[in-house]
């Protein structure tokens, strides 16, 4: 059974920091893997593309 | 700034913005308008904003506490803060490991779970006073107090590596 103690050790802080930021970001990546995407952000993407051709495209997936 | 400049920050920052309200308590749907709301203002002003990932950040937060006709994050935070977190059924699109992180950081007292999403969000804790209007050392103690519980469930549930061999 894991030990946990009351005293926050700057290693035991830097885990978890790094550990929820982490689950936090996998989360930011799952939505923006999804496809419903906002119309608003559909035609938003159709004006940077007209403003620069080839370039922005916000509903672009990595 | 170009709209090529926007097309990578709003890959970057929407949905760290969603999960940031989402984290705050708000419900799913709740927080992808505000984001919706504050990406569009973004790119409507692209050109004047310096600072687009704070300037977002705020506008969304705003925008979801006018929606749901709450303080705006300018005001003073204390664990009374009425602001419900939303259902379970908002995180249903995450994964196990990643439910279980925003339903920890959902279920902290208000005032810990401001403190606790904007400095997962990357703020430091001059920013957070700053928005929260909070001094920096309760700022400090709630994200202690956070931290603590936070900590305790999930650093215990994770498996733990094995000592080195004497």
């Amino acid at each position: 059974v894991p030990t946990v103690t009351h005293n926050h050790t700057d290693a035991e802080c830097a885990e978890l920091d790094n550990y929820i930021t982490r689950q936090l970001g996998e989360a930011a990546a799952a939505l923006m893997a999804q496809d419903d995407m906002p119309a608003q952000l559909r035609a938003m993407s159709q004006k940077a593309d007209s403003k620069h051709s080839g370039g922005a495209d916000v509903t672009r997936r990595d | 700034l170009s709209s090529d400049g926007f097309a990578s920050f709003f890959h970057q920052r929407y949905g760290r913005t969603i999960v940031l309200l989402i984290t705050m308590g708000a419900s799913r749907a709740a927080a992808e308008d505000a984001t919706q709301e504050a990406m569009i203002a973004a790119w409507q002003n692209w050109e004047s904003i310096r600072e687009p990932a704070a300037w977002v950040r705020t506008t969304a937060i705003r925008t979801l506490w006018k929606h749901n006709h709450q303080q705006p994050p300018t005001t003073p935070l204390d664990g009374s803060t009425p602001q419900p977190p939303g259902s379970e059924q908002d995180l249903t699109v995450f994964a196990e490991e990643q439910r279980q992180v925003l339903s920890l950081l959902r279920r902290l007292p208000a005032a810990q779970r401001t403190v606790a999403a904007l400095y997962y969000d990357g703020l430091s804790i001059e920013e957070i006073a700053t928005v929260t209007g909070k001094p920096a050392a309760t700022v400090r103690s709630h994200l202690r107090h956070a931290r603590r519980t936070l900590k305790e469930v999930i650093l215990s549930d994770r498996p733990q590596p094995a000592a080195p061999a004497p």
